[in-house]
């Protein structure tokens, strides 16, 4: 037995052991999870030495090259993480015992399609895949979910199986190819097969507008599952399923039109996310729609074909998945003592909760692309690369570029309002006996956290030279100029100044009296000032002047005018295309209503109306044949 | 091989004994069923492992009667094609008599049961192993009628109306059969399969050769419940007996439909895409219309069992698909689908009848309120539902996925959108029925009793290994083979005269 | 030619009984009518004119024998259609107990 096969066989065991088990269950599972890292870390280490690794077991075929090693590792290190927050957040959850079984069960099944290194073996690992979270999903959900439910499995469902069908025509043409022969991309089968497969890899990672289920589940989900599926682990495998079939399986770089395709899907992405984002109440909600937008930011530097570029959406992918786990496992640490992910029901919370807070505001900063955390680094490659796109005489690129910086700055935005509605402003009477959650619970988040500022400031010896250079296929030159010192010493120096100001604010003496409105005393609650607020004007202006409204907030013409219609654009194509899925669906579900009931009237119960359809059928049957 | 007649005198001595010994004790009937049945499948097992060293044919002659120069007696033709049909009657057939030792304690009569149940079994194996029309003619009709008699086997209102309805219409279909018969009879003067197919493949296709071969396929598409064929399929199947839901749904209309229209129209007739692409296309677009009108009426479904009925006319369309590409990828879908689904949609029915002892309704919306967990079932069920919509690492994947195949091998892309589409909707209204019978139950667990465990453990294990080793064992050592068969065509008659 | 005709016809009423006549004994009897006009085709095609029985006693292997096959195969086939007349009647019978009629279009509470 070699260590691939352990790597998926271990955890599938130790899961069933856990699951028979009663009175070691959460130590098997736990087990399982520490072998598959184990396996990882090994097979990463091997993969850094040689070149790649083939195991042939009749026609599935493993392989393991760098950057799969790399994702590997990454994928059963969130396994690990969520396992070990989840004994203790689902602690009182009556159906543990499947969802662990389901939790382990997909980490190991995703190494597996990480490691296939033919098309059958994708295809069917790939499939396992979308059952096995369809059957976590049944036992995740909470009560009245099923709307949720079958709209995920709709999307993921559909998109899988059009994944797939591009997988067949390529093995009908090409038959059970390795996925390395970078084929070009010039005739239509090729193209269309990789639209196809993009598809779905789309929908997995979540990008518009196959992006609906991620919102949709985020409120029906616990914390955990909402940073183990959308935030991890379908990040990891949609987006290195794109850059495996860009890059390996076929050279994406043979085919201009289809590089804008994928850019102006990202930008897309990236904008009407976060506009959607911006507007939400829902803490999970909110984050779940910054899970889409960030997507965006990885599917246009994949779509560069600059080698810059896509060194900074493969980063991007590393950095997101660290920090918006991070971020749903904080929220979830706050609902786990409030029960309450509204927004406006929460404030305060940073006294009570301290470690929670830092390491939501370090991962908050790193999405926002703050210097010296990771983001910035990542979204600062991106940018790079789609500058690089000048160059090659793509006048696109500007486009692009400004919708990679607003979404940015909206990001920034989104999460002052998120960070300080839960954690900063008035804390509500009935949180303030709430203590901070206990280790196993703040301790993958801190972690994670602690990661986005290690990858941030050593961005260049350790993540880019240690996991990302060496994954791709492509020499990469020396990117430009990096102080993290610097920028941290400014930053540092910034929250100092802001400190003194609020200190020198906060010394003044206040005189403090009953508020009083029209004679009448202001009840509790109605003082209480939340967050939600902060956005709410975009929300209520209709379509259009919400576009201008938005043009007027700022001081930079040329960029609000920009920004202004492509906040329209964006909006009108995500409501469009969000209206037009949306319409699908219904007429299928109408459709089959009706079709439906029209056509079991003719299973009407009598045997003389059976018998005159059949010999029409044999009088139609002679016609056909004999004529 | 000269064992070959006992998978027919077998199960008919078993059905001629059990009257005969349940007066002594009741139960052996029971015993006799069962030995039975596990002898059946020992011998087909053990027939994978013979067959090759005859060179993938061996042909029986019964009575010794010679089969050259003229072929007199009746012969029994044993290649790879008949091997998986029979590979497939039995294991089902061994599951479903395991599963009703328990399940007849909610009927009386049981040696009843056990005659009916062996007779038909009896007729099955006939079907898939004979090489003469009439005697082909002969066994279809011994398993339809002990079919028409368990529809009807609990004697309520609607298995009566069933049994009747289904008796009509199933008998209209015998007849066609049998006037195709004395059709070819009148033309060639032989009964003999190969001997046909020589005689045809001399002669010039004529009106009175199209005019046998719409007769047939008439017939085999009422037997096998084809849209627009199929309206006996629901009523028949859903108010049979479980344990003859699971035979008739998974291998009956299989074997009296889909085998023999493969064995006549390739084998006998010699038809192919190239020489009747008008005969194929047909097939082609009912077999479309089954999956798309039938999916729609399956997704309104309140009944458990009806529901499922309805599936099968469904999966019947993507068989018939399948053979209407009647290319390679074609015929290795429509294959390894008559026997995937052999295994996976007895498995949902078996699981209908312990359901409906459980619970005394297969009303869904009643199943629903029910207060009572059946976890083992739902496990077991969604199992099925998942390997019967085509989810890998399951059996049931690989169809759909050389369907898919074929279809864009014939460049026909739209189809193959269709059937993936289709697949999901498959996942759709199973799921239903998971949804709503077997997830968020309070209340007691029901306890599982052994022997039906066995059935449904053997079917899983059976639907999950298969699944598992399809590219290592499966279609190399049988599908492979067996679509061998039907492509080579005509060369069936050269092989079983010459043997 | 004319028992051909014969046949034809009996096959037309037979497929009228089953497709117009409400009444389950009427329709069994239709479907009766439809198994003899088959089985009468099959015994006509061993026929030919002038020809003796194929009963070999003392007769010179030049005379004209008709065909056994086929009414071997119809002796079958009656036996066959005497089974499914059966139980297509005691089934009726179980019907007219359960539903206290016989009328076809009565009998619908399996439908849709």
């Amino acid at each position: 037995m070699s260590s691939f096969e352990l790597l998926i066989i271990l955890p599938i065991i130790f899961g069933f052991l856990g699951y028979l088990v009663s009175f070691l269950r959460n130590e098997f599972y736990f087990l399982g999870a520490i072998l598959n890292f184990h396996y990882a870390v090994r097979i990463f280490f091997i993969s850094r030495k040689t070149e790649v690794i083939r195991k042939t077991f009749g026609i599935f075929n493993f392989g393991v090259d760098k950057l799969s090693g790399f994702v590997l590792l990454f994928i059963s290190l969130f396994t690990l993480l969520i396992l070990i927050y989840s004994i203790r957040y689902l602690k009182y959850y009556e159906k543990k015992k499947e969802y662990f079984y389901y939790l382990l069960l997909i980490g190991s099944i995703s190494c597996g399609i990480v490691l296939a290194n033919n098309i059958i073996t994708l295809m069917i690992f790939w499939g396992i895949l979308l059952s096995l979270i369809f059957g976590f999903f049944q036992y995740t959900t909470k009560n009245n979910s099923e709307d949720a439910f079958i709209k995920s499995i709709f999307i993921l469902g559909l998109s899988d199986f059009l994944l797939i069908l591009g997988f067949a025509l390529l093995f009908v043409s090409y038959g059970n190819i390795p996925l390395n022969l970078k084929i070009s991309l010039n005739n239509n089968l090729n193209i269309l097969a990789y639209i196809l497969i993009t598809i779905g890899c789309f929908a997995k990672a979540g990008a518009i507008p196959l992006h609906s289920w991620i919102p949709e589940i985020s409120k029906v989900m616990p914390a955990s599952t909402m940073a183990f599926i959308p935030a991890s682990l379908d990040k990891l495998l949609g987006i290195y399923l794109l850059l495996k079939v860009s890059y390996y399986l076929f050279d994406l770089n043979t085919n201009f039109t289809l590089k804008n395709y994928l850019m102006i899907v990202g930008s897309i992405t990236i904008l009407a996310a976060v506009l959607m984002a911006l507007i939400q109440k829902e803490a999970m909600k909110l984050l779940s729609f910054h899970a889409v937008s960030q997507v965006g930011y990885m599917v246009l530097g994949i779509g560069t074909g600059v080698p810059i570029g896509v060194a900074g959406s493969l980063f991007h992918m590393l950095n997101n998945t660290l920090y918006k786990t991070s971020l749903f496992l904080t929220t979830g640490q706050v609902e786990f003592w409030t029960k309450e992910t509204r927004i406006e029901k929460l404030g305060g919370l940073a006294v009570n909760m301290p470690i929670t807070f830092t390491s939501f505001l370090i991962s908050a900063l790193a999405i926002s692309g703050i210097p010296p955390l990771n983001g910035f680094f990542s979204k600062r490659m991106i940018y790079q690369g789609v500058i690089y796109l000048y160059k090659e005489g793509n006048y696109l690129f500007l486009l692009y570029l400004l919708a990679a910086m607003f979404g940015s700055v909206l990001t920034l935005a989104s999460f002052l309002k998120l960070t300080h509605s839960i954690f900063l402003g008035d804390r509500p009477k009935e949180y303030e006996k709430i203590k901070e959650v206990n280790f196993s619970l703040w301790f993958p988040s801190s972690l994670l956290a602690f990661l986005c500022i290690l990858f941030g400031i050593l961005a260049i010896p350790l993540p880019l030279k240690g996991l990302i250079y060496p994954s791709l296929p492509f020499k990469i030159e020396e990117i430009g100029f990096w102080q993290p010192t610097l920028a941290f010493i400014l930053i540092i120096l910034g929250i100092g100044i802001g400190f003194v100001i609020y200190m020198w604010g906060a010394i003044q003496k206040i005189e403090k009296r009953e508020i009083f409105i029209g004679g009448e005393s202001l009840k509790e609650e109605e003082r209480h000032f939340s967050g939600d607020q902060f956005y709410s004007p975009i929300k209520e202006a209709p379509l259009l002047s919400k576009g201008f409204e938005f043009g007027e907030e700022g001081s930079f013409d040329f960029y609000n005018y920009l920004k202004t219609i492509l906040g329209t654009i964006s909006l009108l194509f995500k409501k469009v295309i969000d209206f037009i899925l949306e319409i699908i669906y219904q007429t299928i579900v109408y459709f089959s209503e009706t079709f439906g009931s029209l056509l079991r009237k003719f299973q009407s119960g009598i045997l003389s109306d059976y018998l005159v359809v059949i010999f029409i059928g044999i009088v139609i049957i002679l016609l056909i044949l004999i004529l | 091989m000269n064992y070959l007649p006992l998978f027919t005198a077998l199960p008919l001595l078993g059905a001629f004994l059990t009257p005969l010994l349940s007066k002594i004790w009741e139960r052996l009937s029971d015993i006799i069923g069962s030995i039975i049945t596990t002898f059946l499948l020992i011998l087909s097992i053990y027939s994978i492992f013979l067959l090759p060293i005859f060179g993938d044919l061996y042909v029986y002659e019964i009575g010794k009667w010679p089969i050259r120069p003229i072929p007199l007696g009746i012969v029994f033709t044993f290649d790879s094609l008949s091997l998986l049909m029979v590979l497939a009657i039995n294991l089902l057939s061994f599951a479903c008599a395991v599963y009703s030792i328990n399940y007849l304690d909610n009927y009386t009569a049981r040696w009843k049961f056990w005659t009916l149940f062996l007779l038909l079994i009896a007729g099955l194996n006939g079907v898939a192993i004979t090489g003469d029309l009439f005697n082909l003619f002969v066994f279809i009709e011994i398993s339809a009628i002990s079919s028409y008699a368990l529809v009807a086997f609990g004697v309520e209102k609607e298995d009566l109306e069933a049994s009747f309805k289904y008796q009509v219409i199933g008998e209209v279909g015998g007849l066609t059969i049998l006037l195709a018969i004395a059709l070819i009879y009148a033309k060639t003067s032989t009964l003999n399969m190969a001997d046909i197919a020589n005689t045809f493949l001399n002669e010039n296709k004529g009106t009175l050769f199209w005019f046998i071969i719409s007769l047939l396929t008439f017939g085999f598409l009422i037997k096998s419940a084809l849209f627009p064929f199929h309206f006996w399929l629901p009523d028949a199947h859903s108010q049979a007996p479980a344990p003859i839901s699971a035979i008739l749904s998974g291998i009956f209309i299989k074997t009296l439909g889909v085998y023999t229209l493969f064995r006549l129209i390739f084998n006998v007739f010699g038809l192919n895409r190239n020489n009747a692409p008008h005969y194929f296309n047909l097939l082609l677009i009912l077999g479309i219309l089954s999956i798309i009108i039938t999916s729609f009426i399956t997704l309104k479904q309140e009944n458990y069992k009806r529901l499922l009925a309805y599936s099968t006319i469904s999966q019947i369309g993507y068989i018939f698909v399948g053979l209407g590409l009647s290319n390679f990828f074609g015929i290795i879908g429509a294959l390894t689908l008559i026997f995937a689904h052999a295994l996976s949609k007895g498995l949902l029915f078996l699981t209908a009848g312990s359901v409906e002892r459980e619970a005394g309704t297969l009303d869904i919306n009643e199943l629903t309120l029910l207060k009572k967990r059946m976890s083992f079932y739902g496990l077991v069920y969604t199992l099925g539902a998942l390997s019967l919509a085509g989810i890998p690492p399951f059996l049931g994947f690989f169809p759909k996925l050389f369907l898919i195949l074929g279809a864009i091998k014939e460049k026909m892309l739209g189809l193959a959108i269709i059937l993936g589409i289709f697949s999901i909707l498959t996942l759709a209204y199973l799921l239903k029925i998971t949804n709503k019978v077997f997830t968020n139950k309070e209340g007691e667990e029901v306890k599982e009793n052994s022997l039906s465990a066995i059935s449904f453990l053997f079917l899983v294990f059976l639907i999950f290994i298969f699944g598992i080793f399809y590219f290592n064992y499966l279609q190399p050592n049988l599908i492979n083979k067996a679509s061998e068969v039907v492509i080579r065509g005509i060369e069936y008659a050269r092989l079983v005269l010459m043997k | 030619m004319v028992p051909y005709l014969c046949c034809i016809i009996l096959f037309l009423i037979g497929i009228y009984a089953i497709l117009t006549k409400r009444n389950l004994i009427k329709i069994a009897i239709g479907f009766c009518l439809l198994e003899y006009a088959v089985n009468l085709f099959f015994a006509l095609i061993g026929y030919k004119k002038d020809a003796l029985a194929p009963i070999y006693t003392n007769v010179s292997q030049s005379k004209n024998f008709v065909d056994p096959i086929p009414q071997a195969l119809v002796l079958t086939a009656i036996v066959i259609g005497l089974g499914t007349t059966a139980l297509l009647l005691s089934v009726a019978v179980r019907i007219y107990e359960k539903y206290k009629t016989l009328d076809i279009k009565e009998i619908k509470r399996l439908k849709e």
